[in-house]
């Protein structure tokens, strides 16, 4: 089943849960930047977590369905409609042969998905079908989608699918997210757009304390914010200006490249930290300071350029308490559908 | 010699992640923390993804859902160091990997800042270049980008700090000095080191296996070649 792009949207690329095994090589393990939302909507259609996702940087593509199939949009996805009938984000929707999807404009967050039935069929690169934008590879010929591309998608559903379609088609069985759910692990659904700043989950990093004291302090109370100078390879802070201490400075001279991590915020010598999101490289020789929590770091990534937010540090235990409990609520979610 | 616990230190990188420095000042540490990494690979911790050795630091990434399913109420990267540390304490002293020498063509003449650097040492290209081709070089670390190796050897007299602005654009292959490394640019990028050279060896393929030409530990030799033999080689590459 192929689906055709009539409107290409600003940068959307297919993505799973990244690629692993060739960091060694210096390879990036790309993915989606908001795991929790992808994961999500792939439960939804009783997809794996991990079936490729398509992805779209602030401003949704426009698609036409050549056979009929389902689908969800989440994320920042606002003002989405299905041959000009409103598409509500988190909820499964039929789309029959020939429908067109309009993903729209939208005015929160900045990564919007599509998940498809049995999940989008992008090429393999080492054991992903993650776009690698740098060297090409996976993903939809390892490139940014265009007006005009044909997109294939993974033909074999699952039990799951196959009867959340039957039952849709037979009955209208709705198959929706619930809201307070989704608001839970992502701050782009309906629910999380509050006039609060979020609060984004922090470690400490190896030099933290090389931080001087004043800059250690505005770093936890500071309201930060990111600049428009953020992509997938990562995310610049604006307006933060840390400082390290004097002999810490030293010392950062002498820092040899490291291997990181997605999620590691480095500070480079112009003070505006840098916080290494899913295309990044995989060493640097930069102070790391903090690191983003693995659940936040899709919310992290979805703040708009001037959008205002707070940091709150966690422990690692903390860290892995909670991606824990995302696995919990999604397998819980899944048992709800299979249940519908 | 015993490797006990003084030697290294492992602290989370991060909630999916943890890094181990090597405190010993060996020369070629990196090869230690390589038989760390193979024996990652023989046992492997519940969630192991992965390892990467650069330098004197080897980073491990892992999942925490099967420790955390299997054992709530252990700290993960407690039981991680715990799986580490047993591994450490069966470390052959004397261990020497097998090394891989490698020969990388490389056309002198396809530089960008040779005569610059013959300026600021008062050596002639020739001199220059011959002190570079001499030495054996070590792989101790990949990224920067997929493929790009940074090589331990450069002699001190060559050593020299990184250009003031960074190129915009340096051509896929160019062979490159900065501070006291030799690295290899495979792909086409910005680049604050000095273009000495170029080869064309693709040191990146994405559709070989394994798709870096080089890997940590590697011991690498320059081999001057002509303008001529560049061209050639390059065509047969496939390179541009």
């Amino acid at each position: 089943m192929t689906v055709e792009i009539l409107d290409a949207g600003l940068l959307a690329t297919i993505q799973d849960m990244g690629r692993v095994g060739g960091r060694a090589d210096g390879v990036s393990g790309c993915g989606a930047m908001d795991l929790p939302v992808m994961s999500i909507l792939n439960v939804l259609l009783g997809n794996p977590c991990e079936a490729p996702v398509l992805e779209m940087a602030l401003r949704g593509l426009t698609v036409r369905f050549q056979r009929p199939t389902l689908f969800a949009v989440g994320g920042a996805c606002q003002h989405v409609r299905l041959n000009e009938m409103p598409v509500t984000s988190y909820k499964v929707l039929l789309a029959e042969a020939g429908s067109v999807l309009a993903c729209g404009d939208w005015t929160h967050g900045v990564y919007g998905y599509l998940a498809i039935a049995g999940g989008w069929s992008g090429d393999d690169w080492l054991g992903s079908q993650s776009t690698d934008l740098k060297v090409g590879r996976g993903g939809h010929a390892g490139r940014v989608l265009k007006k005009g591309d044909i997109l294939p998608t993974n033909e074999r559903w699952s039990a799951t699918t196959l009867r959340i379609f039957q039952r849709i088609r037979e009955s209208g069985v709705m198959f929706q997210a619930s809201p307070t759910g989704v608001a839970e692990w992502s701050r782009c659904s309906l629910a999380a757009q509050s006039a609060d700043p979020v609060a984004i989950r922090w470690l400490r990093g190896e030099h933290f304390d090389w931080l001087t004291l004043e800059s250690q302090t505005r770093w936890r109370t500071m309201p930060l914010q990111l600049s428009a100078r953020s992509d997938r390879m990562g995310a610049r802070l604006q307006g933060a200006g840390l400082l390290l201490s004097n002999e810490a400075h030293e010392r950062s001279n002498r820092l040899r490249s490291q291997p990181v991590a997605p999620g590691a915020v480095q500070l480079p010598p112009d003070g505006e930290p840098l916080v290494l999101l899913a295309d990044s490289q995989t060493v640097g020789g930069y102070p790391v300071i903090a690191h983003i929590a693995a659940v936040d770091r899709g919310n992290l990534a979805q703040c708009r350029p001037g959008e205002r937010f707070l940091l709150q540090e966690i422990t690692l235990e903390e860290a892995h308490r909670l991606w824990h409990k995302l696995h919990v609520d999604l397998n819980v979610m899944e048992a709800g559908i299979r249940c519908l | 010699m015993r490797f006990s616990n003084e030697h290294w230190r492992i602290n989370p990188l991060g909630d999916r992640a943890m890094l181990l420095n090597w405190n010993l000042p060996e020369e070629n540490v990196y090869m230690y923390l390589q038989w760390v990494q193979q024996q990652l690979k023989i046992h492997p911790f519940p969630g192991f993804i992965e390892a990467v050795v650069a330098f004197d630091a080897l980073a491990i990434y892992y999942d925490p859902l099967p420790y955390r399913l299997q054992a709530p109420h252990l700290h993960a990267d407690n039981q991680i160091t715990a799986h580490l540390e047993n591994l450490l304490q069966t470390m052959p002293f004397h261990y020497k990997r097998k090394q891989t020498e490698i020969e990388i063509p490389v056309c002198y003449e396809l530089n960008l800042d040779l005569q610059a650097l013959c300026d600021q040492t008062g050596m002639s290209q020739s001199q220059w270049i011959e002190m570079h081709a001499a030495v054996t070089y070590e792989v101790a670390c990949i990224g920067f980008t997929p493929g790009f190796p940074y090589l331990l050897g450069l002699p001190d007299v060559l050593q020299t700090a990184r250009r003031e602005t960074p190129r915009v654009h340096v051509p896929a292959g160019s062979v490159a000095v900065g501070g006291p490394y030799c690295g290899v640019y495979p792909f086409a990028s910005p680049g604050g080191w000095h273009v000495i050279g170029r080869t064309p060896i693709k040191l990146f393929d994405a559709d070989r296996t394994p798709p870096a030409f080089l890997r940590v530990g590697d011991t690498v030799r320059f081999q001057p070649i002509s303008v001529q033999q560049f061209e050639r080689l390059a065509g047969e590459e496939g390179f541009g």
